[in-house]
């Protein structure tokens, strides 16, 4: 009977992997999110307001390949390389997800909205903007362009994006902050459940995130691309 | 003096250099205009007129209208009367209300709307400017040679901004094509103020709290989060210098009521003068700059 | 001519990386010699005035460094070359070595194009000095930073390691490089490697702890181990007993040793003459028999 192998199950460094993603950014996130829930009008808002782009900036600062001093090493190591990405992002995942499940209790208690709701609202979008700084850092290897991708998308986004669906309504799915009274509305132009248009926003947007990351840690696998390599001659 | 000043220029001369092998310009350059382009192709379309009058000369002799006929849309000029001069409000005569409709689209996109962009990617961007040095590991060589902190941070900064400068110089051009295209005629004069004393200025005090602020970090990661630290009052900067631009070419026209004094009421209350409030801004981005040089000379010391 | 006097330099929670140093250094090639953590680089970063010393005072060609014109006075008469060298990926050489000859002070553009275009053939990149530095191998940065360390015709050289990443042939190309520039000059040279500063250098300097624990010329310091050096080869163990083991070479007919110290009986051992690498071992050995007698005639805390 032939041995059936099953993939090599490599340790995962947490230690390190809180230490290089900034762990007090959780403090931030966490006096913001107090700060925005003592304005009425931002209280049922607040968690999706501010857990984005913190997650979104921690993450942009993550891993950018020229400023990780022993990324020689690292590449060299027996251990996968996308490990790297692996272990930073559940780091911050576990970071903010604390932050924002422990504001999400409380903002239910606040402003009466049922915890899915409110996790709905805030997770895909976290997600989504996770990936694209990222990705943005990973791409330029400069953390301060993933910064910014992450700062003017957020912005934009929560600027302009209501204005763009009503210009093209078709874009919904792409609205990183698309709002449950929106669905309403969409319902009518597309003649389909709002919760359906809701959902499938939610799942496209939660689906970018993650693709973008998987991009990354496919990129991680270029171990010249990664190294920057490409011109080297020695 | 003379060897401080070929430093100075040696620093700019490869900042600039550098910063265009890098493509960092042409990437920030695209994206400014990609986005102003944007920001115009997302603006409702303009009514440039009241009712179908599109200009009242007022000071001709005879006075004449110009009219937008409702069938064919051609301009039809025609001797005005006096009832027809009366409609239309004394700050709006003798002016093309299209030319007037258009200058005030893009004013609003250039001085208004821009510099928010600006600030945001200015501080966070140009913050590692110095620590780069330090992590290229080429401070040592410029501290054992004879230049001067002044000279090392002053000619960095200028730099850095010489670099955005051309950058903003080039997507001026591009949009002013494209806005020229899309929106017709506007006022060039306004269009060149709204660049050359309100976007360029402000990208220079961004550009010097952003670098001199980050100068003394160890890291480009701790840089940017400086320059995130400073995005705050570069906004509040923003919101006094681009919004005293706005009012003054606004207060033309009727139709765009300025909103100077609503912001301005906001942050200081009513009793606070225009005027003062722009000196107030520029006394805290002047007085920060020091601030930020005493620090670091400080740090150095 | 460099006067130090006395010079102290302790880093914030209190490591004292200079202890009490006074030296002379005249024209010529200096060795500077010491293991890691002797205090060399620290030493050098203060001559070239990067750090500034905490006691003692420093005299550059008569300006004092711990005054900011005098700073600035002996900065623009040196040639610095770092350890930990960096350089900007995006200029190539030739863009590279003009920024620095401008912020030297070779104001002149034709003056700078001769120099440059002398110091690439000298260090032979003429053929690569239009190519990006991050195309560059690690001792082709190296001889960029060489290069740019003789920009300038500075009176005094510094050079922290400047061999470390080149082949060969390309460091007895530089150590003649230097030899040559030192004529008129002071060039201070630190290095591990203490074949090139026997090779280069007709003054030295041990540093151990902080302190110079030897000054003089490499002869004196190989005559000093005169004696102490032997050859052992042997079939059985390493040979112990106190002994200092430099070198160790596998022969057909055993193991040969390159010993220093005094062999007992036990060993077949034949004198050898030294070289200066023995001789810096010698002075590492006795340093260390020094410490060791320092710790145990310091008086013992008595205990309750």
């Amino acid at each position: 009977m032939p041995a059936i192998s099953f993939p090599h199950r490599w340790p995962v460094a947490w230690h390190m992997a809180f230490r290089e993603s900034s762990p007090w950014f959780a403090a931030i996130s966490g006096a913001a999110l107090l700060i925005t829930m003592l304005f009425p009008d931002l209280r049922s808002r607040s968690l999706e307001l501010v857990l984005p782009l913190a997650a979104g900036i921690q993450a942009a600062l993550l891993f950018s390949p020229d400023d990780e001093p022993a990324l020689e090493t690292l590449l060299a190591a027996p251990r996968p390389a996308p490990y790297l990405i692996y272990e930073r992002l559940a780091a911050v995942f576990v970071i903010q997800g604390a932050v924002g499940l422990a504001g999400t209790v409380l903002a239910s208690v606040m402003v009466n909205i049922a915890p899915l709701t409110l996790l709905v609202g805030w997770l895909p979008p976290t997600i989504a903007i996770m990936g694209l700084g990222l990705l943005a850092t990973f791409v330029s290897r400069r953390s301060s362009a993933g910064v910014l991708a992450v700062i003017l998308v957020t912005l934009a986004m929560l600027a302009g994006a209501d204005l763009l669906l009503m210009r093209f309504p078709a874009l919904f799915p792409l609205h990183f902050f698309f709002q449950p009274v929106f669905a309403q509305i969409g319902a009518e132009y597309f003649g389909a459940a709002p919760e359906l248009l809701y959902a499938i926003n939610r799942i496209v947007i939660a689906l970018l995130g993650v693709l973008a990351m998987l991009r990354v840690m496919m990129g991680m696998r270029n171990t010249e691309a990664v190294l920057g390599a490409n011109h080297k001659t020695d | 003096m003379a060897l401080a000043l070929s430093q100075t220029a040696a620093i700019i001369r490869y900042e600039l250099l550098m910063a265009w092998r890098r493509r960092a310009l042409l990437v920030m350059g695209g994206f400014f205009l990609v986005t102003l382009i944007g920001f115009t192709a997302m603006q409702p379309p303009s009514q440039p007129a009241i009712g179908d009058i599109v200009e009242v000369n007022a000071s001709a002799n005879p006075p004449t209208i110009t009219r937008r006929d409702a069938a064919t849309g051609e301009l039809i000029v025609e001797e005005a009367t006096e009832e027809q001069i009366q409609s239309v409000p004394q700050a709006l005569r003798d002016i093309s209300l299209i030319t007037l409709s258009s200058t005030q689209m893009v004013v609003m996109l250039v001085a208004i709307i821009f510099p928010v962009l600006v600030a945001i990617t200015v501080v966070v961007f140009f913050a590692e400017t110095i620590p780069l040095d330090r992590q290229y590991r080429i401070r040592e060589l410029f501290n054992s040679a004879p230049v001067s902190s002044l000279v090392y941070l002053g000619s960095k900064l200028l730099g850095a901004w010489a670099a955005l400068a051309i950058t903003l110089l080039f997507v001026m051009i591009g949009f002013g094509i494209f806005a020229r295209i899309t929106l017709g005629a506007f006022d060039l004069t306004y269009y060149l103020q709204s660049w050359l004393l309100v976007v360029l200025p402000f990208s220079l005090t961004c550009t010097g709290w952003s670098v001199l602020a980050a100068s003394g970090a160890g890291s480009r990661r701790k840089a940017i989060l400086i320059g995130l630290v400073l995005l705050p009052g570069a906004l509040l900067l923003y919101t006094l210098i681009s919004v005293q631009f706005w009012s003054e070419v606004m207060l033309v026209g009727s139709r765009i009521t300025p909103q100077e004094p609503l912001t301005l009421t906001m942050l200081f209350g009513a009793a606070i003068s225009q005027t003062a409030a722009i000196q107030f801004g520029f006394l805290i981005s002047v007085g920060f700059l020091f601030l930020v040089v005493w620090a670091w000379s400080r740090m150095r010391a | 001519m460099i006067t130090i006097s006395h010079l102290t330099k302790t880093y914030r929670g209190g490591v004292k990386a200079i202890d009490g140093v006074s030296l002379e250094i005249g024209t010529g090639m200096f060795g500077l010699v010491g293991p890691n953590g002797a205090g060399k680089t620290t030493f050098m970063r203060i001559i070239a005035g990067l750090l500034k010393p905490t006691a003692g005072e420093i005299s550059v060609f008569g300006n004092n460094l711990r005054a900011y014109a005098g700073k600035q006075a002996a900065k623009a008469q040196l040639g610095y070359l770092p350890q930990d060298l960096g350089l900007y990926p995006n200029l190539n050489a030739y863009e590279f070595l003009d920024y620095m000859a401008i912020l030297k002070g070779v104001t002149s553009s034709a003056d700078r194009k001769r120099q440059i275009d002398m110091l690439l053939e000298q260090v032979r990149l003429t053929d690569a000095a239009k190519r990006p530095l991050k195309t560059y191998s690690g001792g082709m940065k190296r001889r960029v930073g060489i290069a740019q360390a003789l920009l300038g015709n500075p009176r005094l050289i510094i050079v922290d390691e400047p061999t470390a990443g080149l082949d060969p042939e390309e460091r007895i190309r530089f150590r003649n490089l230097l030899a040559d520039a030192a004529a008129g000059r002071t060039i201070i040279l630190s290095t591990h490697i203490v074949e090139d500063i026997s090779q280069s250098c007709n003054d030295l300097a041990a540093m151990r702890g902080g302190k110079v624990i030897y000054r003089g010329s490499p002869q004196d310091l190989i005559a000093q181990a005169r004696g102490s050096v032997w050859m052992i080869t042997t079939q059985a163990e390493r040979p112990n007993g106190g002994l200092t083991i430099v070198s160790t070479l596998q022969m057909a007919n055993g193991v040969q040793y390159r010993v220093l110290g005094n062999p007992d009986g036990r060993y077949d051992a034949s004198p050898v003459e030294p070289s200066l690498e023995d001789g810096y071992m010698w002075l590492m050995a006795q340093a260390n028999d020094q410490l060791a007698r320092l710790a145990a005639s310091s008086p013992k805390r008595e205990t309750a």
